[in-house]
């Protein structure tokens, strides 16, 4: 019980300490000097107009600020999906999460991802179409991905095609029908990703042995993307069905 | 004197553009620093919180049952 708790405290200090940035005055500095040249200024002028365009609703300014809100969760769930992968499933082979432009690609910020659309987004599609858009170019467009990343145009690439996800992610009645599209998107792009943009799998033919590698690498995701599907389903077909049927009578 | 203030206004877009941005990204850093930690203590609490509830709701329950023998 005393480790727990030690541990626990270690956890904490080491969580403030690593935004102890905030009361540095280099961090600020860094920001204005990143924002006040031509290419900085340009992806920082797109990066807030697409978060004001991504709130839903008709009071747009509390709109910019909850979406911003949403967003930012939604790219610190890396840590959270990497705990949880780490842990509880299987050691992978290579950390694609190490890379800040990965931070809002994994299944748990998906899951919250699906949600907000389905619920917020209803009757909203253009504004969906920017939330699911920033949500990936939101890291793109404040680290400046044309300097940092090789692969810049597959991230733009994936943020776009997001963007129409989540267009079509505000159509179903259902929240799995929703999550169904979210699966497909993922895997159609985490199979680009390792097999053409991180060039894993490239020189090879595709084989068996090949197909079973890249599964098991997947395992943590199919995983949590079965879990909540099951939940939902049955929660969504057996429960809220019933509950309708018992009201109605 | 027209030119010269048009220049000024560029100016003035320019830094405060610049502040809002910076503004958003500081946001944006806070915010990832603090809503995950408020969604773990509210994920807590809430299960803390229904725990309670099922608790005293069974002890409620269990006294109906059993007392009013």
């Amino acid at each position: 019980m005393v480790d727990f708790f030690e541990t626990a405290m270690a956890y904490i200090r080491n969580y403030i300490y690593g935004y102890h940035f905030f009361i540095d005055e280099s961090y600020y500095s860094g920001l204005w000097n990143r924002y006040f040249t031509a290419a900085g200024f340009f992806l920082g002028a797109i990066a807030v107009v697409l978060i004001y365009l991504s709130g839903a609703g008709k009071n747009k300014k509390s709109g910019f600020f909850r979406s911003l809100a949403i967003i930012a969760l939604l790219n610190s769930l890396g840590a959270v999906y990497d705990v949880i992968s780490r842990n509880l499933i299987v050691q992978q082979n290579y950390n694609y999460n190490s890379n800040v432009f990965e931070l809002a690609a994994n299944p748990i910020a998906g899951i919250i991802l699906v949600l907000v659309i389905y619920s917020c987004y209803r009757g909203y599609i253009g504004n969906a179409f920017c939330f699911g858009l920033i949500t990936y170019a939101v890291s793109l467009l404040m680290f400046n991905v044309f300097v940092n990343s090789d692969s810049a145009g597959f991230l733009i690439f994936r943020a776009l095609t997001l963007g129409f996800a989540c267009m079509l992610m505000t159509k179903p009645k259902y929240f799995y029908n929703s999550f169904i599209i979210y699966i497909v998107y993922y895997l159609i792009f985490k199979w680009i990703q390792i097999f053409i943009v991180q060039g894993i799998f490239a020189s090879q033919t595709i084989t068996v042995e090949i197909v079973l590698t890249t599964l098991r690498l997947l395992v943590p995701d199919l995983l949590i993307f079965m879990v909540i599907l099951v939940v939902s389903i049955i929660y969504e077909r057996a429960v809220l069905t019933v509950k309708k049927t018992v009201v109605a009578t | 004197m027209e030119l010269i203030l048009g220049i000024l206004a560029i100016i003035l877009f320019i830094i405060l553009a610049s502040l809002i941005m910076v503004a958003t990204n500081v946001l944006f850093d806070f915010f990832s620093a603090s809503v995950i930690v408020l969604a773990a203590l509210l994920l807590v609490f809430g299960l803390i919180f229904g725990l309670i509830v099922a608790l005293k709701n069974t002890v409620k329950v269990y006294r109906d049952v059993y007392k009013a023998k």
